[in-house]
């Protein structure tokens, strides 16, 4: 079983990048496990990582693990495994093993969508909204699962049925936020959720910076939608970049902590998003989709222009299209229903399908 | 010797005809009661023996004892001075008149005059409905009585004046009754004064025709108050039934001071340090709380969140059955508590989740924190729920009249109407009582009312209690519309009133 030599060496407690160098001789964990001292310093292995690997052969850490596996039906893979992320493998930090929950068969194209916890309603609509949209075009979207930004990610990918991964910054035994075990739940229907640590690692604030290597590794481009100066977004795009992958930013509010970051991007070369279609421009796509395929009344259509024009309230719809308020309400809600806007907090109705 | 003077007690808020039988024998001066008289009845003795003094009368030399029947119920109250100080001149062959039809009340001074008591209203009530011809009451309480028929009623000063009249040597004069009158009921406050709110406005419209409660949530200044505070003036003026139920409750707690009855529905608002039994009612011998003193009106609940647990948990028995049972080893006593509650509260601690105007700073765990006060099966009796944003300012500029009480009051007057009929055979009132037998036969919907809420149980992930809740708000809209069938229009406008899905008030 290379399974439980593989998951050996990735507990081994090593430096990654010695971990890499040794993966790099062409010899497999197995191998490695069953040589002695001298054949390992033969092969080129440092005298004290060979000493270290020779005194820690004990496979029943690896069992343990195994069997909870087993019993949450959670997965690993190997760096060498076929199936592991071949946009992964390519990065300079790129992650000895994964346990995943899903499904690893990922899609081509992958669209890393990050952005602050404390996102406004302004950027969590521009995330549900661009996700719902690119996922109709067989594009997965990667993100922390985090509050705010990466929950509505993901929560588009999943309301248009697209494949969506989430990279955990804690073990499978202590997912973080809790509240959004059920988001997990409904990612691994039909996506992947990925984490780099052993299940009972908790959720320490020096595994966000480290993950969001592999948000943005797993990705093609990465998105930003609402990011402070110094925030984890931030370290996501020098990731990126580091890594040659493209970087795209929705502008925001230049008064808003939460928009300074993307317009600071935007400044220094991002290409600016404001809608899907700049995206899928820079994945070759076209953009076939009608306009509103849905039947609309003329009311409606009336209701949609002046929401177009910024997130309304219901009075502020009111004073515009002056209909009466209880038909105003009812044509709300038939919008909500045929999903082209949505209610949100602080009393706003915005667009999410354009 | 004996004599016999009826009086009444009360339990809660009914009252009780009691006998005070005074029996004088020879013997060693003594002054005893019997019959379980409580502590403020053994105290009377003293003002009995010094009114009747000071009154230029002779207090018995002999063994005195007074008995309250039935002697196994314990009795309260300081009304009872009057009657057993008449009971003991009866006894002394003072008072030559017949009084075995009448009713005596009220608390004596050491002077023999006669002061106000609590909760005559209910007395009053219950002395008719045994036939009593004529009642004695102090004379400041006459307010109180003013709209009572179908007995006389005798304002008396002091306990001379109701000797000498007994014995005919004073007239006195009845209370000359008024009609029961709302024509002239006004309110200082009306919904014209709001600005912008439509919305608001149409749901509290929604809530008054049903007699549904509501909950209003928006960051700290965005008119929750203000709108709390219009809702009485667009419930219909209490009937005269309804304003003897609830002036009974306001003459118990000692409220009714120069109003005779309580004409409109009462608006309570109590503090948030309310206590339990201040809400609910209660005390060694239980008076009623609020919910009661809000009975047929609103009570209103500002900062929602802030209430006691205990108190808001509490609230549960009388949103459900409209009453109120507070027990005592003795006796149980109910009080009514039918009253539309109007909750208001911020999203979140800091108030801003959500706003436009300023950033939240509340982290999640606060925010779930906060909410997690108010538990499911509370908010489950809450049909109506609303977010309020403060008025824009384009919405300040907007010239145009607003909608005044009054035409609100109209439209809830006729929706009322159209349920009284509805209901007339089923024991219940309003829409928002209905039970799932009921709204099976009464919320019928139209085909296309059917596939809309459809589509809307799926896409809101609603629950098949938010599913009722919808039904009942649209038979509601649907009564506004005086339609007989739950159409799609009205269907549609319900479920924005429904709770907000997302992470918050889950």
């Amino acid at each position: 079983m290379s399974l439980e030599y593989n998951l050996w060496f990735f507990m081994l407690k090593i430096n990654r990048r010695i971990k890499r160098e040794i993966m790099n001789l062409n010899i497999t964990p197995k191998e490695i496990f069953n040589k002695n001292l001298d054949e390992l310093v033969y092969m080129g292995i440092d005298i004290i990582t060979a000493e270290y690997i020779v005194k820690n052969k004990d496979l029943k850490p690896v069992e343990e693990i195994i069997k909870q596996m087993n019993k949450k039906n959670f997965k690993f893979v190997f760096m060498t495994d076929e199936v592991y992320p071949y946009l992964l493998k390519s990065i300079e930090d790129a992650p000895i093993g994964l346990f995943y929950i899903g499904n690893i068969m990922l899609p081509k194209q992958l669209l890393a969508i990050v952005g602050s916890r404390r996102a406004t309603n302004y950027g969590k609509t521009i995330a549900y909204k661009i996700s719902l949209e690119l996922s109709k075009y067989n594009i997965g979207i990667v993100s922390g699962m985090a509050r705010g930004i990466d929950t509505e990610a993901h929560n588009g990918a999943i309301d248009s049925n697209g494949f969506t991964i989430a990279v955990l910054g804690s073990g499978f035994n202590n997912i973080y936020p809790k509240e959004n075990i059920k988001l997990m739940n409904k990612i691994i229907d039909n996506g992947c959720v990925f984490t780099e640590y052993l299940p009972d690692v908790k959720p320490f604030s020096f595994n966000f910076p480290e993950r969001n290597r592999i948000i943005s590794g797993l990705s093609n481009a990465v998105l930003v939608v609402e990011a402070g100066i110094s925030s984890g977004s931030m370290i996501t795009v020098n990731y990126a970049l580091e890594q040659g992958r493209d970087v795209f930013a929705v502008p925001g509010d230049i008064y808003k902590e939460q928009s300074k970051g993307c317009n600071k991007l935007i400044k220094e070369g991002a290409k600016l998003v404001d809608t899907t279609d700049d995206i899928l421009e820079e994945f070759g796509i076209r953009n076939n989709t009608k306009k509103y395929n849905i039947e609309l009344d003329e009311y409606e259509k009336n209701i949609i222009n002046y929401i177009n024009e910024g997130n309304l309230t219901f009075e502020q719809i009111k004073l515009k299209c002056k209909y009466e308020t209880s038909f105003l309400l009812s044509k709300l809600t038939i919008l909500e229903c045929k999903g082209i806007i949505k209610r949100v907090y602080g009393g706003n109705y915005v667009i999410i399908k354009s | 010797m004996i004599s016999r003077v009826n009086s009444i007690f009360l339990m809660g808020l009914d009252g009780y005809i009691l006998d005070i039988e005074v029996d004088i024998q020879n013997g060693l001066p003594a002054f005893n009661m019997v019959g379980l008289p409580d502590a403020v009845i053994k105290e009377s003795k003293e003002r009995v023996r010094s009114a009747i003094k000071n009154s230029n009368l002779e207090f018995p030399k002999g063994k005195v004892l007074v008995n309250f029947a039935p002697a196994s119920i314990k009795k309260e109250g300081n009304h009872l001075d009057l009657p057993i100080a008449i009971s003991i001149l009866k006894a002394c062959g003072y008072i030559r008149g017949n009084i075995e039809k009448d009713i005596f009340v009220g608390e004596l001074a050491l002077n023999g005059d006669i002061r106000r008591v609590r909760g005559l209203l209910p007395m009053i009530i219950e002395a008719r409905s045994k036939r009593f011809k004529r009642v004695f009451i102090p004379i400041d309480n006459i307010n109180e009585v003013k709209m009572i028929d179908g007995i006389d009623i005798y304002p008396v000063n002091s306990l001379r004046e109701v000797i000498d009249y007994l014995n005919g040597e004073i007239q006195l004069d009845k209370v000359l009754t008024i009609k029961y009158d709302i024509t002239n009921v006004k309110y200082g406050i009306d919904f014209n004064e709001v600005k912008g709110h439509s919305f608001a406005k149409r749901a509290v419209e929604i809530a008054a025709s049903g007699f549904h409660n509501i909950l209003m949530y928006g960051p700290p200044g965005s008119g929750k108050t203000m709108i709390a505070q219009r809702i009485p003036t667009v419930l219909p003026y209490l009937t005269y039934e309804e304003s003897l139920e609830v002036s009974k409750v306001y003459s118990i707690v000692g409220a009714l001071k120069d109003e005779s009855m309580i004409f409109y529905p009462p608006f309570r608002n109590p503090h948030v340090n309310v206590s339990t039994n201040s809400l609910i009612g209660g005390g060694t011998v239980p008076i009623p709380g609020e919910v009661s003193l809000a009975h047929n009106g609103v009570l209103f609940l500002d900062e929602f969140t802030e209430f006691k647990r205990d108190a808001l948990e509490a609230l549960r028995q009388p949103l459900e059955d409209g009453i109120v049972t507070v027990s005592r080893v003795k006796a149980k006593y109910t009080f009514p508590a039918k009253f539309m509650l109007v909750a208001a509260m911020n999203p979140c601690p800091c108030g801003y989740y959500g706003s436009e105007i300023k950033e939240c700073k509340c982290t999640e765990l606060q925010i779930k924190n906060y909410l997690s006060k108010i538990s499911g099966p509370i908010l489950d009796r809450i049909d109506i729920h609303i977010e309020l944003s403060p008025v824009k300012f384009e919405e300040l500029q907007d010239s145009k009249d607003e909608i005044s009480s009054l035409e609100i009051l109209k439209r809830v007057i006729k929706a009322r109407e159209i349920q009284a009929k509805r209901f007339k055979n089923d024991g219940i009132l309003y829409n928002s009582n209905m039970k799932s037998k009921h709204i099976k036969k009464y919320c019928r919907l139209d085909s296309d009312a059917e596939k809309l809420l459809e589509n809307a149980y799926k896409r809101f992930n609603m629950t098949t209690r938010s599913y009722a809740k919808i039904l009942k708000i649209s038979r509601t809209i649907a009564d506004l519309d005086e339609s007989e069938n739950i159409k799609s229009n009205h269907i549609a406008e319900a479920l924005q009133y429904r709770k907000l899905d997302g992470t918050l008030l889950k």
